[in-house]
């Protein structure tokens, strides 16, 4: 036998005592794993959510320009350079986004994780308009653009379609199923976009093989777009290596996308816990109180371990012993009570959320009640110690 | 062994000040049978808990073998009094948690000596509770609760045992089983001061300490003369003393106890 048996034996005489001790820390964290749960849960939806805002790096070609002047005269620019960034480097790019990624993360798979959407950008004249013909891989360019949204029609299916933004079709009277010329090659309208404030507002997109073939440029393309479908991807290291890997381009890391993101989760975290705190010190006064009633429940025994030897800090160890019982206990009960909470008021927060349980969860909730119990247990524990041995057996 | 040089308890303060132990000097020599009588709220009880180091003194000193003991703090006190003394309560005090022999292993526990197992069979055996070492407190009679405290108070070889009236909860026949008990230990050796309100009881000391008001109003000698027929005098080996002693320890505490408030009010 030793002091630890002599709080265990106690708690398994206690029951009825200790109940309400361990549902009080159970409850405290049970509102916390509920508030970190939902606000995980609540932080991959929004994840989700900007991820549809664009890409998170742009590639142009590295081309620079030389101003002109004569005297007050402008003379324009000479633009020194290539103006298109070779295909077959697209790979390259593939390669070095995924790998920073993986570095980054601590993944290990070896499949393609970015999305990388070239452009072909060719001005052409269509109904004596000069507007800009886009040629997309449509598939990755719906993948990074997922926002787009048809106020007709639908999206590029065969190589001799188009899809016109909302101001090209306003401006050319295009609909679905109209059959326009743009180069020289006929072409059906498959959608219009909606309005969505941005230059594709403006552009017609067709397949890049086409628009390639078309304007004799096969093999190179105006800009390439990455999009490495995570939030806190390392988009400026991206760039970095990009740009230090691959001649001729410019890879720029759209830092304002990125960083609004962040802030935005930031927030988002530092509210939900500041809940999570404040639920937290409610649970603590609960628990405080219903401790110290089990310990002045337990003067006599206190008195009699004194009486019989026993040191303050023995005492103050047995009891906080048994505030650690409760702490795992009420651990662990307000761990699985947090997860049905969180079922319950996440769908309610988040339209359609899913509770997953998170494992690092489970030691967190285990390190805080114990905290908790340690903390409200100390006070009693330290009073009912220092109790007079004479006082305590006088009163039993 | 242990002494008192003018000891004073008091609580409260102000009007509230209560005076439980007025100026006391007594000493409780090795192997000695001290009896502490008076009646109810005289200070017994204080007094005992002030020799027992588990309460404070306001004025004066202890010493245990010339050492003094009431200055120390809480945490050396303690340490001090393990091995030394001991207590028996009236309500036996016994962790309703624990099993007998658990019991009784808590003073080694408090004193580190978690493993050592064989000291609290051996006095378990010696107060006869071996058949019922793992039964809980609530599973034994008053007399077999009242013989555990008292293995729980040997269990660290003290040499000197304070017990506070304790057959005052049990019949007349467990009682003489405990006092039996209690003068087998004094035989030994083991210094022993009781506190009790019973004359019966007290007469089985070597000498009688009456208290009054919270001083000693008396202190006798107990003759020593015996007879088989008194009520608490035949049994398990009690040194006996007569029962006319009895009758009249009871007249004189009535006795000293009135001049003492008497001179008190003059």
């Amino acid at each position: 036998m030793n002091l630890l048996s002599v709080a265990a034996k106690d708690i398994r005489r206690r029951k009825r005592s200790v109940l309400p001790v361990a549902l009080g820390v159970a409850v405290g964290i049970m509102a916390v794993i509920g508030t970190l749960t939902v606000a995980n849960a609540g932080e991959a939806r929004l994840r989700a959510e900007l991820e549809k805002y664009g890409p998170n790096l742009s590639i142009r070609p590295a081309t620079g320009s030389l101003a002109m002047h004569m005297g007050s005269l402008d003379l324009g620019a000479v633009v020194v350079g290539d103006n298109y960034i070779p295909q077959d480097m697209l790979p390259d790019v593939q390669r070095i986004a995924d790998n920073a990624i993986r570095m980054e993360m601590g993944l290990s798979d070896d499949g393609t994780i970015a999305t990388v959407a070239p452009r072909l950008y060719m001005p052409t004249v269509v109904k004596d308009v000069q507007v800009t013909l886009v040629g997309v891989m449509p598939m990755e360019e719906r993948a990074i653009r997922s926002w787009w949204t048809f106020t007709d029609g639908g999206y590029l299916e065969g190589d001799g379609e188009i899809v016109a933004g909302s101001f090209a079709a306003d401006a050319l009277g295009l609909k679905v199923g109209d059959v326009v010329e743009v180069a020289g090659r006929q072409f059906t309208v498959a959608g219009s976009l909606k309005e969505s404030g941005a230059n594709d507002d403006y552009l017609l997109f067709a397949p890049l093989p086409t628009v390639q073939t078309l304007y004799d440029r096969e093999g190179y393309v105006s800009t390439v777009d990455v999009r490495a479908l995570c939030t806190a991807c390392p988009v400026e290291m991206i760039a970095h290596s990009l740009n230090g890997t691959l001649p001729g381009i410019h890879a720029v890391a759209v830092r304002q996308v990125a960083e609004a993101e962040m802030r935005v989760q930031d927030r988002l975290r530092t509210m939900m816990l500041s809940l999570a705190a404040v639920t937290l010190a409610v649970g603590l006064f609960g628990v405080a109180n219903a401790l110290s009633a089990m310990v002045r429940e337990r003067t006599k025994d206190i008195g009699i371990m004194r009486a019989v030897g026993a040191s303050r800090v023995q005492i103050v160890r047995v009891l906080l012993f048994e505030a650690i019982v409760f702490g795992i206990v009420g651990g662990v009960f307000g761990y699985l009570g947090g997860l049905a909470l969180a079922a319950v008021i996440g769908p309610i927060v988040f339209d359609g959320m899913r509770v997953v349980p998170v494992a690092s969860h489970v030691p967190l909730a285990i390190a805080l009640a114990v905290a908790v119990s340690l903390v409200a247990s100390l006070r009693p524990s330290l009073v009912a110690a220092r109790t007079r041995v004479a006082d305590t057996l006088r009163s039993t | 062994m242990l002494e008192l040089r003018n000891v004073w308890r008091e609580y409260g303060e102000g009007n509230a000040r209560v005076v439980a132990l007025r100026d006391i000097s007594l000493s409780v020599s090795e192997g000695q049978y001290l009896a502490i009588m008076g009646p109810s709220g005289s200070g017994k009880s204080t007094l005992l808990n002030v020799m027992g180091g588990v309460d404070r003194v306001t004025r004066g000193e202890i010493l245990f073998d010339g050492a003094r003991f009431d200055a120390l703090d809480e945490e050396s006190l303690t340490s001090f009094r393990r091995g030394r003394l001991a207590y028996v309560f009236q309500q036996y005090h016994l962790l309703a948690s624990l099993s007998v022999l658990e019991n009784v292993m808590l003073p080694l526990v408090f004193s580190g000596r978690s493993n050592d197992q064989a000291p609290a069979l051996t006095v378990l055996e010696k107060v006869g509770l071996s058949h019922r070492m793992a039964h809980r407190p609530s599973q034994l009679s008053g007399g077999e609760q009242q013989r555990a405290a008292i293995a729980r108070a040997l269990v660290g070889n003290p040499a000197l045992i304070l017990a506070d009236e304790p057959t005052g909860n049990l019949d007349q026949t467990i009682g003489r089983q405990v006092l039996g008990l209690f003068d087998e230990l004094n035989r030994e050796g083991r210094a022993i001061v009781m506190v009790t309100h019973n004359p019966e009881v007290a007469r089985r000391a070597s000498e009688i300490v009456t208290i009054a008001d919270g001083c000693i109003a008396a202190r006798d000698r107990v003759p020593s003369c015996s007879s088989e027929n008194e009520p608490f005098g035949s049994v398990e080996g009690a040194p006996g003393r007569s029962r006319i002693f009895s009758a009249w320890n009871g007249r004189k505490l009535m006795d000293t106890t009135r001049q003492h408030e008497e001179r008190r009010k003059t």
